[in-house]
């Protein structure tokens, strides 16, 4: 081990300590760029519809295994990019809503019947969906400076979700630990089919 | 840890206004820190170099330390405000690609990870000259910005490289690609909101 390997925990410790002042500093001076990333944060965790779809990401992962554990959680947010520009350039998605309410739905029966396509099938499929939460997320962009924090935040959440649904995933080593997520995997579409019928 | 403390701990970004003795330094030190232009070309930095073992992270840090300097200087010659949009998209850009090349896990030769270091260390002292003011407030508010941005490389570059040669997990190297696809969907964004 080399000396500044060894010695690199505690520079980071050192580091968030001694930047730690900063938190009040931005409460002294305003909440613009806090609240913005707390914004972004926030939007992917307080929809249903939103939660939902990304435990399922990591969810289905976990079931189909590797390489797709971590593939899926890698096109996601790059496709969901992809999404948020066309909101953000201002461009147009037909059935947005009913879009994120159906990869509940679809990715959830995914789970539920422990479905194993294809990698390039299940890629397309997240892919696919991925367009519409990012849409989502793009066209509620605020217009202010707090937009760059916002989109730190809301990228964050949507991959924290995947890795909570991967986590949760891991169960899947045990039996019961399998009925848990598949019936999770039923809920889930069951939430997405309340979405979708309540815009339908 | 290190990107998630950035993250936490931002702040609206300070003016950088130059300022006396210590609290001017800790003012540019501050500056990379809290400007949400410059976390995503630092993290892809270390995600695209640290998982390419020691040799290429000493190349490429010492690149992007000297560079830091030179793109500090090169900004005080030319003046950042003659370009504002233009070295934002720049460091966005440089981000995008790096974060690409750290999901492909690309494996740079020699001369690369030293260009790395030189794109990303150049367009961050670039990016971190204060506005002008007096000479020994614009030297300590200037130096402390360059100790930022080389800290921050220097410790993420690392305690990936730590990680990756101390513990056998086998889906670190995963997990850096995950975090490279959330800075690259983070570049794309900002850039589309910077040029918009």
């Amino acid at each position: 081990m080399t000396p500044i390997s060894r010695i690199w925990p505690v520079l980071t410790l050192a580091a968030f300590i001694g930047t730690a002042p900063e938190l009040a500093l931005a409460h002294a001076q305003g909440h613009e760029g806090e609240s913005g990333f707390w914004a972004g944060f926030t939007h992917p965790m307080l929809g249903w519809d939103h939660v939902a779809a990304m435990v399922a990401v990591g969810l289905w992962g976990a079931f189909l295994g590797a390489p797709a554990i971590w593939l899926l959680p890698v096109i996601f947010p790059l496709v969901m990019a992809f999404g948020a520009l066309i909101g953000i350039l201002g461009f147009s998605l037909p059935l947005v809503e009913a879009g994120i309410a159906l990869s509940g739905v679809v990715l959830g029966l995914m789970i539920l019947l422990k479905a194993k396509p294809a990698l390039w099938m299940a890629a397309t499929l997240v892919g696919l969906f991925a367009i519409f939460h990012g849409f989502a997320h793009g066209a509620e962009l605020p217009s202010s400076a707090h937009a760059y924090a916002f989109i730190i935040g809301f990228v964050i959440a949507t991959g924290l979700l995947h890795m909570a649904g991967i986590a949760f995933g891991a169960l899947t080593r045990w039996p019961a630990g399998t009925l848990a997520v598949q019936s999770t995997g039923a809920v889930i579409a069951g939430v997405g089919t309340v979405f979708l019928f309540n815009l339908v | 840890m290190t990107t998630l403390c950035l993250v936490a701990l931002s702040s609206p970004a300070l003016a950088h206004a130059p300022s006396p003795g210590l609290q001017g330094f800790w003012r540019g030190f501050l500056h990379p820190l809290t400007d949400p232009m410059q976390y995503p070309v630092l993290i892809a930095f270390a995600l695209a170099i640290g998982p390419l073992g020691l040799a290429a992270v000493r190349r490429s840090l010492l690149a992007f330390g000297l560079s830091t300097v030179l793109g500090f200087a090169a900004g005080i010659a030319i003046g950042t405000t003659a370009f504002p949009t233009g070295t934002t998209t720049a460091l966005l850009s440089i981000a995008a690609i790096l974060s690409l090349a750290a999901i492909l896990r690309a494996p740079l030769p020699p001369t690369l990870c030293a260009l790395t270091g030189i794109l990303a260390g150049g367009l961050a002292g670039f990016a971190n000259v204060p506005e002008q003011g007096e000479m020994a407030a614009f030297v300590v508010t200037s130096l402390g910005s360059l100790v930022a941005v080389n800290i921050v490389a220097m410790l993420t570059t690392t305690g990936i490289d730590y990680l990756g040669e101390e513990y056998d997990w086998p889906w670190l190297a995963n997990a850096w690609r995950v975090l490279a696809a959330w800075t690259l969907a983070i570049a794309v964004l900002t850039l589309a909101i910077t040029l918009r």
